[in-house]
């Protein structure tokens, strides 16, 4: 499915990847330009979504988790993601983990820990009956990738969104608004935004709870949104995840780390 | 119910009528927006299902019988209703008689949140959400929000003679959503005269319902999401409704029937999901705050209803309801039956149904920022003047074994001032009533155990 809505200032070119509404917006007039840039943007989405999706087989995320134990030699791509992955463990200091699944249940709480992973690039080991889930990383970084390669092809000002991950590059300053968690369809506050990331994360009973890797529960008190912004949309997913894992602590541990992000609580 | 059992001498089409209007919106769909839309597809279903029900009731030495039915109410673009509901009757001795009703209505879709369309100085170039599902507002679309609730309502009623002449009936219900509960007992007492051609009956029916908003109680004005904005979980609502009724028997071929209803409501009335636009002088929705409402309602309904049986078992029904309020608000219902037995096994019965309400005085589309704001205020559009036409074909069938089975379907819209004079702005270009549309479709089944399992030995 793709459209194209014309603006006066900007142009929308929208598609569907990752399971959720993407769009890409240019600071252009020119539609065949929108058209290319939009083809781009999908085939890079759908490449990404196809290569790491858990509901796929046979990608490397599937040969990694039916590895059943045994080391596997990554692509460099997925090594940068690895990289990255283990990057953010420590520096969330073991709260950010791809072998917990940041917003699913864990089947079995024994089989998790990024600890446990042999991480040598580019062989990954993953124990026995562990899974790794790339999914609290990949949107972002689509969104990141996407921009990158729309800029360098046509250097005009581009955003980015997949589902609410959001990547911006150019002069032009965008508005962002953020939804109401309680109230779908409203917005409770619209930010600007010039080359730079946005990403939200939540907790609702519609998206599941979060499980905290180090206690294995679910994370208490946690606020029921989180948006973020920072240089690149994988920064501000980092940022956005860690908070609501943080729980109680999420606006002053945001605060203390000087990110700039929104939250909402509906009780006061 | 409440209303209802109070003409429990006439057949239930009639008792439906118009009434059930305010007996629905009152109960079963206390807050939200939805029940508005779930209250237009029960009262529009009541008007014509017991219609049918009533020329056509089964007839059984069974004490037990059953009423199963199916509906479905869907409106273009926003909510949709599925609503499977039982009612069973256990006849006794001597007229007495208990019936229980048990109804769970699930809900799912989009309803207007009250604020007005963004504007292009305001619709921001995109949306975040961690759903990941949000879309942006569309410039001069009337924001709506997405909701799903399922609720389920017990309703019981136990009737007996009481002395010679004399009639009483005594409910209990009671209904719970995951942030409202309505609880309520209702009695009546019927005394007739003339060789039972004429009934007066007065009835009295105290309620007390809990709202428990999702997120917590909003103080009125607050603007959502700052601190303080929320104050405590939850806030009752005491209703009490009484009528006064009474049934005329004019001759072998007609029916009359005049109903008076008060109801009074008192706590808290307010919509906690309901927002209010605040907006500049150009029309830009600046921010929007929660709405407003008096802390009381009383309520008149006046209801007059006329059947006639042209022969046989062919009747035409009329009724006329005039409702008014303390808030302002006035309604003319306007409802039309014919009952056509074709045979002994079947009939048809074509509906058309004229509803007119006048604004609440508090009722308004959005808030200068510049202005102070006023003692009330509201955006519901529940609260706007509007017109609501509905047409509808019902169709019974008389089985062999002696079961009835009914379907219905109906064709319901309401409209509105789409260009409302009040409107400033940018927001003068906007539909700010966009006319809804909705098809309600209904599988009905009456039948008594006996004759059910009787034939199929």
């Amino acid at each position: 499915m793709v459209e194209k809505e014309i603006n006066p200032s900007f142009q929308v070119g929208r598609f569907q990847a990752m399971g959720c509404p993407c769009e890409i917006l240019l600071d252009t007039e020119d539609t065949n330009l929108l058209a290319i840039q939009l083809k781009t943007a999908k085939e890079e989405a759908l490449r990404i979504e196809k290569k790491y999706s858990r509901y796929l087989s046979g990608n490397i995320l599937d040969q990694i988790n039916q590895s059943h134990g045994k080391p596997i030699q990554v692509d460099p791509e997925t090594a940068l993601i690895l990289n990255y992955a283990a990057e953010c463990y420590e520096l969330s200091d073991g709260l950010f983990d791809i072998t917990t699944g940041v917003s699913r249940k864990i089947k079995d709480p024994k089989h998790a820990g990024w600890t446990n992973v042999q991480w040598n690039n580019p062989i990954l080991q993953i124990p026995v009956s562990y899974e790794i889930d790339l999914g609290g990383i990949c949107k972002e970084y689509a969104s990141d990738r996407i921009l990158y390669l729309l800029m360098q092809r046509h250097s005009i000002s581009t955003l980015v969104n997949l589902g609410g991950d959001i990547a911006t590059g150019g002069n032009r300053l965008w508005s962002v608004g953020i939804e109401d968690i309680s109230k779908p369809g409203h917005i409770t506050q619209t930010v600007s935004l010039r080359r730079g990331g946005i990403a939200t994360s939540g907790t609702t009973k519609r998206l599941g709870h979060i499980i905290n890797p180090k206690t294995l529960q679910a994370v208490q008190d946690a606020p029921q949104s989180v948006t973020v912004a920072a240089k690149t949309c994988t920064e501000a997913g980092f940022w956005s995840t860690l908070a609501i894992l943080k729980g109680a602590e999420a606006e002053s541990f945001l605060e203390t780390q000087q990110v700039e992000s929104w939250c909402y609580r509906s009780a006061a | 119910m409440t209303i209802f059992i109070l003409v429990a001498k006439l057949p239930k089409a009639v008792k439906a009528l118009g009434e059930a209007d305010v007996a629905a919106t009152k109960r079963k769909l206390g807050n939200k927006y939805l029940r508005k839309r779930a209250m237009a597809a029960a009262s529009t279903l009541l008007g014509i299902a017991p219609a049918a029900q009533a020329a056509e009731k089964i007839t059984t030495n069974d004490p037990w019988t059953f009423d199963t039915s199916f509906t479905r109410y869907s409106e273009a673009e926003r909510i949709t209703v599925l609503e499977p509901q039982i009612s069973t009757k256990r006849d006794f001795s001597d007229n007495r008689s208990l019936s229980i009703l048990v109804t769970v209505d699930s809900i799912t879709g989009a309803t207007p949140l009250g604020t007005l369309p963004a504007t292009a100085n305001t619709a921001p170039n995109t949306i975040t959400s961690p759903s990941g599902h949000a879309t942006n507002p569309i410039v001069g679309k009337i924001p709506l929000s997405h909701m799903t609730d399922t609720r389920f309502a017990m309703d019981t009623t136990w009737e007996q003679p009481l002395a010679p002449n004399y009639s009483g009936a005594f409910g209990i219900n009671a209904s719970k959503e995951t942030d409202y509960i309505a609880t309520g007992i209702n009695s009546k007492i019927a005394r007739d005269f003339n060789q039972k051609n004429t009934t007066l009956s007065i009835g009295i029916a105290p309620e007390i319902d809990v709202n428990d908003p999702n997120g917590g109680l909003p103080i009125a004005y607050a603007v959502p999401y700052v601190p303080g904005s929320i104050d405590g979980r939850r806030d009752t609502k005491w209703i009490i409704s009484g009528l006064l009724g009474v049934t005329q028997t004019i001759n072998r071929r007609l029916l009359m029937q005049f109903n008076y209803g008060l109801t009074t409501e008192h706590g808290y009335l307010n919509d906690p999901y309901k927002l209010l636009s605040l907006i500049n002088e150009g029309g830009d929705p600046i921010s929007a705050i929660y709405e407003k409402r008096p802390r009381e309602r009383i309520e008149h309904s006046f209801y007059w209803l006329t059947r006639y049986n042209i022969w046989a078992k062919d009747v035409l029904g009329l009724a006329l309801r005039y409702y008014s309020d303390d808030w302002g608000i006035r309604s003319q219902t306007l409802d039309f039956t014919f009952h056509r037995q074709r045979n002994d096994h079947f009939y048809w019965e074509p509906h058309v149904r004229y509803y007119h309400q006048s604004a609440a005085d508090f009722y308004r589309l959005g808030l200068l920022t510049n202005q102070s704001l006023p003692e009330f205020a509201s955006a519901d559009l529940r609260l706007a003047e509007f017109n609501a036409v509905t047409f509808g074909l019902g169709f019974g069938y008389t089985l062999k074994n002696g079961t009835l089975l009914i379907a219905r379907a109906e064709y319901y819209t309401q409209s509105g001032e789409n260009r409302p004079r009040e409107a400033v702005g940018a927001q003068k270009s906007f539909d700010l009533f966009p006319t809804l549309h909705a098809v309600i479709l209904q599988l009905d089944y009456q039948f008594s155990p006996e004759k059910l399992w009787s034939r199929k030995k």
